[in-house]
This record gives C-alpha cells, sequence and structure tokens, in this order.
C-alpha cells in the first residue's frame, strides 16, 4: 500500500471533512488530517469532562472509532464535528462516576482537579472562581442527558441541529433539555431572569 | 452574562491543543489492522473496599402506619393507573423505613442500544449507596450519584405535600421555578423528577406510596401491563406517552409484588434505554452484601476518605518525568528544612553551609532523602513506563500487583532493617518509600491506603502535628522505622510521617526547573512534531 506523502495529507487539510474521510477509504493516512483538524478541540472537550489523565485515550479512541466506521459516515455531512462529538460523548459516558467526581471535587475543595497547574499538597493552590465552583456543582447534579446535550452545544460549539445529529435525537429533544439544564444552571448561578428562559424554550 | 458564557468561560481553562501520547495511541492504533487502544487504570475509579463480611442479620421490617389511599383490591379485569398506584403504594407501605445514612447495595443492568459499534450496549453495575444517595462505593458504579437539581434533597423529602395534585405541583416548580410550563411540560417534569427520586433515592415507604397516586394523576398517564424489563423479569409499567419535545417514557414495576423495577426511555418505536435494579439489599456497610450490622473499623473508614481525598486531587504528578525535580519543604521539631529531589529520587540537593550540594541518593553526601528506609521497589516497578512501540503490547513493563494481599506479601520481601518483622513492619517501610520518596504519576495511588489499614494492630489517633496543624495519623503497633503515617484532618491528604519517633511534616511539595529553584513549573509534555519527523 502506498502511503500518501506529508504533502499530500497536508493538502487535504483544504477539503472538507467528508472528501477526506472519502480518501481515507483507500489512505488510512488521510485519516491524520481529520484528526489534525480536530483533535485539538475534542481533546479540550474530553479534558474538561474528565481530566487530563483519562482524555488521551478516549481522544484517541475516538478518532480509531470513528476510522473505523469511516465507510458509513454520511457524505452529505461536509463538516465531521457532530459526528466525532458524538462519539467521544458516547465514551465519556462510560465514565459518568469519573466526570461526577471530578465537578464535585472542585465544587467541594475550589480546586480545579483538571487544570491544577503543579503539585502542593498544602494549600496554596489556585482557587477556582465561585462561578465555576457553582458550575462543577450543578453539572454535577444534571442527568447524563441535560449534562451531553448542554455541553456539546457550551462546550463543543455544536448547533442544536449538530448536537441533535451527535446524539441522535430530534432537534426538538435538544431544545428541551437545553432550556431544562439552563435552567438548573441558572439557578445554580443565582440569575433568574425569566426572559431568557422563555425565549429559549420556543420551540 | 448568562450560564452559557459561564461555561465557556470554564472550558477556556483548559488549551485547545491535543497531547502526543494521545497522538502517539491514535497512530499506532491506525497502523494496526485491527487496532487496539491500551486501557490504562483510571485512578478515578476504585476498587471497592473488601471489608469484612459479618453475621447476617435481618432487618426487622417496620410496617409504616398508612395514611394514604392505598387498599389491595381484588383481581380486577383493566388495570387502570389508579389501581396500579393503588398497588405499588400498599407494597411500599410494606417496605422496612430506612434512616438517610442506612447502606444498601444494588445491582442494576443497563442498556443502551445507541452505543457506537464497538462499545457495549449494555451492562451490569454493582455498588454501595446510602440511602439519602449521598456517597456511593463501588468500581464504575455510576446509579445513583445523579441526584439532580431538579429533585428534591433527601432532607426535603420528610416536607414533600402529601396530596398527589399538590405533590405534582410541587415537582413542577422544581424543574420550572420561574416560568409558566405547558400542561405537556408539567406531565413530563413530573414524571421525571419522581422516576429520579425513585432510582436516585431509597426512599421513605410513606413517600413512595404517595408518589405513585401522583404517577396516576398525571394528565395522559397510561399502563402497559406486559412489559418485559431487560433482566427478563415482568413488569407493569406507568407510561409516558411521547410528545414533539420528548420520548416515551416508563417506570416499570415488578408484576409479582409492584415493588420500583426500572426506569426507561425509549429512543424510537424499537429502541430504548433502561436501568433495571436486579437486587437491592440493606447492609451494615459499603463491602457487605449481607444485611450486616458490623460498621468498618476507623482505620478502613480513613483508608477510604484518604483515598477519596488523592483521587479528587491528584493531577499533575500525572505527567512527572523520572528526573523531574522536587522541591520539598520539611518542618521537624529541630526546624524546618527545605530539599531538592528528583520524582524517582534518584538525585537529591540541599543547601550546606550556603552552597548547593547535588548527590545521587546512593552517594554518601545524600542526606535530603525523602527515601526513608533503605528499601522498597524501584521507581519505575511503582511508576511503569508507557511500553513503546504499538498495540498491542506483547511485553508489558512489570508493575506491582494491583491485589492488596500480593502487594502486601510483595513489600514484605524488602529488607528495611526494622524490628517488627512479623507485623508487617517491612511493608509499611517500603511503603512509605513509595509515598514520600516518590512523585507518583497518577499521585499517590488510593489503594494503597486500604493496604495500611489492613495492617495488624494499626489504629487511628487524632495529633497535632509540629506545625500545629490538627491530623489524624494511622499509627503502627511498630518499635523503629515509620511508625506513624500523617493526614490532614480535613482535607486527608497526607501530612507527613513519623520515624523512629521523629516527626516530619512535609509543609510544600511542587516541582520545579531544577535544584536549587524555588519558582513552581508546571510540567508539561512536548507535543511531538506531527507526523513524526521519522515520516519527513
Amino acid at each position: 500500500m502506498t502511503q500518501p506523502s506529508r504533502g499530500q495529507a497536508e493538502a487535504a487539510t483544504d477539503a472538507d471533512d467528508a472528501a477526506v474521510i472519502q480518501l481515507s477509504r483507500h489512505e488510512p493516512e488521510y485519516f491524520t488530517a481529520v484528526f489534525r483538524r480536530h483533535a485539538p478541540y475534542i481533546q479540550r472537550y474530553v479534558v474538561r469532562r474528565l481530566g487530563r489523565d483519562a482524555a488521551d485515550d478516549i481522544v484517541a479512541e475516538t478518532f480509531l472509532l470513528a476510522f473505523r466506521q469511516r465507510d458509513s459516515y454520511d457524505q452529505t455531512r461536509s463538516d465531521a464535528r457532530p459526528w466525532l462529538y458524538g462519539i467521544a460523548t458516547n465514551l465519556i459516558g462510560q465514565h459518568r462516576r469519573a466526570e461526577i467526581r471530578l465537578y464535585r471535587a472542585l465544587a467541594r475543595t475550589g480546586a480545579d482537579p483538571v487544570t491544577e497547574s503543579f503539585t502542593d499538597r498544602v494549600d496554596d493552590r489556585v482557587s477556582a472562581t465561585t462561578a465555576s465552583r457553582r458550575l462543577a456543582a450543578a453539572l454535577a447534579r444534571l442527568s447524563e442527558e441535560l449534562r451531553d446535550t448542554l455541553l456539546l452545544v457550551a462546550w463543543g460549539d455544536l448547533s442544536y441541529e449538530e448536537t441533535a445529529t451527535a446524539l441522535g435525537v430530534p432537534v426538538g429533544t435538544v431544545r428541551s433539555r437545553i432550556s431544562r439544564a439552563r435552567s438548573a444552571l441558572r439557578r445554580s448561578l443565582g440569575d433568574t431572569n425569566p426572559a431568557a428562559f422563555d425565549e429559549e424554550r420556543k420551540p | 452574562m448568562n450560564e452559557i458564557d459561564e461555561l465557556a468561560r470554564f472550558r477556556d481553562t483548559v488549551p485547545v491543543s491535543v497531547t502526543s501520547r494521545a497522538e502517539q495511541l491514535f497512530r499506532a492504533g491506525l497502523r494496526e489492522e485491527r487496532p487496539v487502544v491500551p486501557r490504562l487504570r483510571n485512578p478515578l475509579t476504585r476498587i471497592p473496599l473488601p471489608w469484612r463480611l459479618s453475621v447476617a442479620v435481618g432487618a426487622a421490617a417496620a410496617l409504616v402506619a398508612g395514611i394514604v389511599v392505598a387498599v389491595l383490591p381484588p383481581g380486577p379485569h383493566v388495570l387502570t393507573a389508579k389501581l396500579l398506584a393503588d398497588r405499588a403504594s400498599a407494597a411500599a407501605l410494606n417496605q422496612p423505613a430506612v434512616s438517610p445514612g442506612q447502606w444498601v447495595y444494588r445491582v442494576v443492568e443497563w442498556n443502551r442500544p445507541d452505543a457506537p459499534k464497538g462499545m457495549p450496549s449494555r451492562g451490569t453495575e454493582a455498588g454501595w449507596e446510602t440511602a439519602d444517595g449521598a456517597v456511593t462505593y463501588g468500581d464504575n458504579y455510576s446509579v445513583g450519584v445523579d441526584t439532580g437539581d431538579n429533585i428534591p434533597s433527601y432532607s426535603e423529602l420528610g416536607s414533600l405535600p402529601r396530596d398527589p395534585a399538590a405533590l405534582n405541583a410541587y415537582l413542577v416548580r422544581l424543574v420550572y421555578p420561574d416560568s409558566k410550563p405547558t400542561e405537556v411540560q408539567k406531565g413530563l417534569a413530573a414524571f421525571s423528577v419522581i422516576e429520579d427520586m425513585l432510582i436516585n433515592y431509597v426512599l421513605p415507604p410513606t413517600l413512595e406510596a404517595e408518589v405513585y397516586q401522583a404517577l396516576a394523576i398525571i394528565p395522559g398517564i397510561q399502563v402497559d401491563s406486559h412489559v418485559t424489563a431487560i433482566d427478563g423479569r415482568a413488569g407493569v409499567a406507568f407510561v409516558l406517552p411521547p410528545t414533539p419535545q420528548s420520548e416515551k417514557l416508563e417506570i416499570i414495576l415488578d408484576a409479582s409484588d409492584y415493588s420500583f423495577l426500572a426506569q426507561a426511555s425509549w429512543l424510537s418505536d424499537s429502541s430504548f434505554h433502561e436501568v433495571a435494579v436486579v437486587r437491592m439489599v440493606i447492609v451494615g456497610a459499603p463491602g457487605s452484601t449481607r444485611a450486616s450490622l458490623i460498621p468498618p473499623t476507623a482505620a478502613e473508614l480513613l483508608a477510604e476518605q484518604a483515598d477519596r481525598a488523592v483521587t479528587f486531587t491528584n493531577s499533575l504528578p500525572l505527567i512527572a518525568e523520572p528526573g523531574t525535580w522536587v522541591l520539598r519543604t520539611l518542618a521537624t521539631p529541630s526546624g524546618e528544612q527545605t530539599i531538592w529531589a528528583t520524582a524517582d529520587d534518584s538525585a537529591q540537593a540541599s543547601y550546606v553551609h550556603g552552597k548547593l550540594q547535588i548527590c545521587s541518593r546512593s552517594a554518601a553526601c545524600a542526606k535530603s532523602t525523602q527515601w526513608l528506609m533503605p528499601a522498597g521497589p524501584s521507581y519505575t516497578l511503582v511508576n511503569p513506563p508507557f511500553p513503546k512501540g504499538r498495540p498491542p503490547f506483547r511485553h508489558l513493563p512489570p508493575s506491582l500487583p494491583a491485589s492488596l494481599p500480593q502487594l502486601l506479601a510483595l513489600l514484605n520481601t524488602y529488607r528495611t532493617g526494622c524490628a517488627d518483622v512479623a507485623g508487617d513492619c517491612n511493608a509499611v517501610n517500603a511503603m512509605a518509600n513509595m509515598i514520600f520518596g516518590y512523585l507518583n504519576r497518577g499521585g499517590t495511588n488510593g489503594d494503597w491506603f486500604l493496604m495500611l489499614a489492613g495492617i495488624p494492630g494499626v489504629t487511628v489517633q487524632r495529633v497535632t502535628d509540629v506545625t500545629g496543624q490538627a491530623d489524624v495519623a494511622f499509627r503502627f503497633p511498630f518499635t523503629d522505622g515509620i511508625t506513624e503515617i500523617l493526614l490532614n484532618a480535613g482535607t486527608h491528604r497526607l501530612a507527613g510521617y513519623v520515624r523512629d519517633g521523629v516527626e516530619t511534616v512535609i509543609t510544600k511539595e511542587v516541582t520545579v526547573a531544577g535544584p536549587g529553584s524555588r519558582t513552581p513549573v508546571i510540567v508539561h509534555p512536548k507535543p511531538a512534531p506531527f507526523p513524526p519527523a521519522s515520516h519527513r
């Protein structure tokens, strides 16, 4: 099998995801362009949800699962992000307990286990903001479905339609979940603006 | 500033970058015909503590005086929601009342038909939790930890409205505190909250009886009297039909005794998520699967607390390399000292008469070591390097045994020169070297505390350490070597130790650029060139 040269793989970065995935069916090396394009964002998403330790495996697994399923990729979708975020979210779902532990740790201690920047067993660690602590506490208490939906929008930067694709649910379900999740968060942050709330719930 | 912006700011504390390790794992997998991603031990999931099992004692079933309308009617031909609610309420009232801190052991089975290819679509989890859902134990046990913000806290349960309609209205306000939901949304909200309460808490029998009555009056609620739960048991279900905004939802009761069995949400006409409670037992302590009234020892509880503390707080040591320099400040009765050592403690440094002296650990000048005793496992055994090459790996580097009895036996083979060999003093001393001498990847392994808790004769003592801080100590019945390991009484993080009668408290431990440096440095692995240079 001839491997595409670095130059060819580079050139593929100008093509849209569907085209690159199409190319990778015969030349797996092209799939590295998909990785290169999206992995830093997927990694941020996974690290924020599960911490650095688990993230490497999950990011690699996300792209390898995607690679194995590349034949069934919907070629009409030029942006692979919903597909990739959906896979990553499913993998994260197997570590729900770990994720909740991280949020609870941050909420309780004020020290963010994910971004804590150096080891210090005493108390001069960087404190997270009050808002982060409240957010973390609220995230820990959201149901898995609401959390997945909310974080795909807020952390994955997906639109409601893209989130619906990622989760395989109707877009109306995404809207109602986002609205429920936001109301839970808003209460945690102490902001009760009914106008913002109502606006979100229109179908 | 809305909550989505706040969330984005929270996310932005993590940089947009991919680690070289993730890249390497991906590329290695890509080159394999059947890619395998090695699964490393996730320090966030713990193995449950093997509590001693005790004599089974049957929990006395307390029949709660009924205030609810429930009567067990003679078998009718059509099961209405009201009738199902009455039967379920009667069954609930026959259950024993439990206190909020009561431990229960649960086995649940779940399915997830939309799992991606190659991922399990069903599974079983088992673990322990308190009746109020506040504490859970068990490897990967995730049910019961989602005590949602949308559901009443356990302490509120006693003050919920007793009338079914008032109860529903109250639950709806939890979900929609500051807006006016539609009728459909109201029903959905009440149903969802009740579902969450049933799966997250062991409800007081009277309240459980009341929530079934509340379910029965949700507009549009239906009954399906022929449901099979995923564990194969026959069930009868309260069904909330699908709407444009929601899936079809079910609360399934066991058809034989009307106890809560499962919750399900339908993805399509033929596919659904379900969590079924296969087994639930009231037990005395986590670890036991039988009714038990013997609580864990103080040392076992302290070990659990220490385990949870390291699980929550360690993240940076993950990326310490063996040669990373660590600055430690130590407080002792004879004063404070500052020492430097590498993560693997192979080299040490300290100021001697104003001059920085750097020594290898074996050298005579090595006096600043936190390698406390003369023998113990090597750094690479405690922190095995990531295997080279591509997965699947034929030869994994040697590592410590995961089983605690095996770990204890191994550590006892090191000759640390202590007297009480029969009492496992060698194992404690060797472990002190691992805990204090090394900066471990992934932090101190929480399981190690569980091993310490099992040392014969270990006790737990509250002490005030040399810095004046309140500590709680594992105290070992030895005459020499390590006799105490101190944990901060508030945080349960490692504080220090007593060796040969001398107490030492580590007041600071940070990674730095090199010996003599006092500025904390973040150790980040350098991203590898992509693709790797060899492919250019």
